[in-house]
């Protein structure tokens, strides 16, 4: 015995013979026009029909729990992720700027791995020398509010890195790898912290300049202001280069390169001298390469 | 376009009396209602005269009545045929004596079965289809609305005014007992 489910749905062969329906369906046809109108037939229909039909549906499917629960979970994280968007490229002053810290800080709140907490807060350093690059190429005239926006940023940035700093420390005592690697990483981090705009007075600054892609006219610039955000950039870059190399599993061979790349640093700042910049940067090439 | 969405519009349409509209719902129903009342009636010609005064019915109705308060267009078809066929019988006052005809509806369409596999077929359909009708009434109903012209629980429910856990119960008893008929 076949399925009895099938062999009943096979009943729906049973039909009314074609010649019946079509004779009944034009006698239909007489009667339902000889009935005289109760109501004026609109006749708006078509696409507006099917518009209204397909807003309602969409309504009555939204008021399903399920689907309010998914709206809210959309909203909830659609407004993070628009926002952070949104605010990415802003700087302090501007409106959506504390979106995007608040962002920054819900992103930390949300990650456990002390590793992708350490990328994380370099990246951040990063958005912070990105800020006060920002604010110095808009406020040339150097006044209070400027400086002390930009203190602040470094302020941050040195949070952000010591944080980092604190961070891999503890991943690679958890590690064993060896300290004295740790704390030359530790120190190269650090020192991209002590990046201030009123750079000249800061050793460290060179360290900054040291620039990997820039063209010598980038750093013979001899305004002070633009010197300071050209280090700014190159710090930035730095930075970056610390992020990669924390992704990069092989983390002892990391941290070697980074090793190089602090000596390279510390001779350049031993010169003190701009013209020494481009050495370290060819030096600091070779390096990572 | 989705044939819940066509539904619809079709009713939407309805609501003010569309001639146009209704004609359709006629292409779109008709075969269902009739295959509802054929086996309700279990004679051709009875259940082609009682799909002709359904929909008549139907469309006058929907003329001096506002069918707001339906859920679904089927069903409103459903509810009126069910009142046209017990209108029917009341008027006979008689029982249902003759059950389903012969039917000369199977035509097995897969070419590829062997004879003796299209014996067996038409032997189990022919089997179902008389032991249908041995089925009390309500069973019948809700086995050909289920399983026949596919009506959703719900929409049962609806058109017998029923609850929903009610219908299921009937569906599986009288699943249960066309099943024993069948052994």
């Amino acid at each position: 015995m076949k399925n009895i489910n099938s062999q009943l749905n096979s009943l729906k062969n049973i039909k009314p013979g074609s010649d019946y329906k079509s004779k009944n369906r034009e006698l239909l046809l007489t009667q339902i026009y000889n009935t005289a109108d109760a109501k004026p037939v609109d006749f708006s229909f078509g696409f507006t029909a099917y518009f209204r039909q397909i807003s309602s549906e969409l309504v009555n499917l939204m008021a399903q729990p399920a689907m309010v629960v998914g709206l809210v979970l959309i909203s909830l994280f659609g407004a993070g992720l628009f926002g952070a968007t949104a605010s990415k490229g802003t700087k302090p002053g501007d409106s959506l700027y504390v979106a995007k810290r608040i962002s920054e800080k819900t992103q930390l709140a949300l990650t456990f791995d002390e590793k992708e907490k350490a990328e994380l807060r370099i990246g951040f350093a990063g958005n912070r020398v990105e800020e006060i690059e920002k604010v110095l190429a808009e406020n040339t005239e150097n006044n209070e509010e400027t400086k002390k926006t930009v203190d602040n940023l470094v302020n941050n940035v040195k949070s952000e890195v010591g944080a980092a700093k604190t961070g891999l420390q503890k991943i690679s005592k958890n590690a064993n790898i060896d300290t004295k690697v740790t704390e030359k990483v530790a120190t190269t981090v650090n020192k991209a912290s002590s990046t201030s705009p009123s750079g000249a007075k800061n050793e460290e600054d060179e360290v900054f300049s040291a620039n990997l892609g820039k063209d010598k006219a980038g750093i013979s610039v001899a305004e002070k202001e633009m010197t300071e955000v050209k280090k700014e950039v190159d710090s930035k870059a730095l930075l970056t280069q610390a992020k990669e190399s924390l992704k990069s599993d092989d983390v002892a061979n990391t941290l070697s390169v980074l090793e190089k790349v602090d000596e390279a640093i510390d001779k350049t700042v031993d010169s003190g001298e701009v013209k020494g910049v481009e050495e370290t940067a060819a030096a600091t090439t070779t390096v990572i390469k | 376009m989705n044939s819940g969405i066509k539904e619809k519009i079709l009713f939407r349409k309805l609501e003010k009396k569309d001639k146009d509209a209704f004609v359709k719902a006629y292409d779109y129903y008709f075969d269902d209602i009739y295959r509802f009342v054929y086996f309700k009636v279990g004679k051709k010609d009875t259940a082609e005269d009682l799909t002709s005064t359904i929909f008549l019915k139907t469309w006058d109705f929907i003329l001096n009545n506002s069918i707001t308060d339906y859920k679904t267009l089927r069903a409103l078809f459903y509810k009126i045929a069910r009142n046209a066929i017990i209108d029917y019988y009341r008027k006979k006052s008689t029982q249902l004596e003759e059950l389903i005809e012969t039917f000369d509806y199977l035509d097995i369409k897969d070419e590829s079965q062997d004879l003796e596999d299209k014996i067996d077929a038409k032997m189990e359909y022919e089997q179902v289809i008389d032991k249908i009708g041995e089925l009390k009434d309500e069973y019948r109903e809700i086995l050909i609305l289920r399983f026949v012209n596919e009506l959703s629980v719900s929409e049962i429910a609806d058109i017998l005014e029923k609850e929903t856990g009610n219908v299921r119960v009937t569906i599986h008893r009288a699943l249960n007992a066309l099943k024993d008929l069948v052994k």
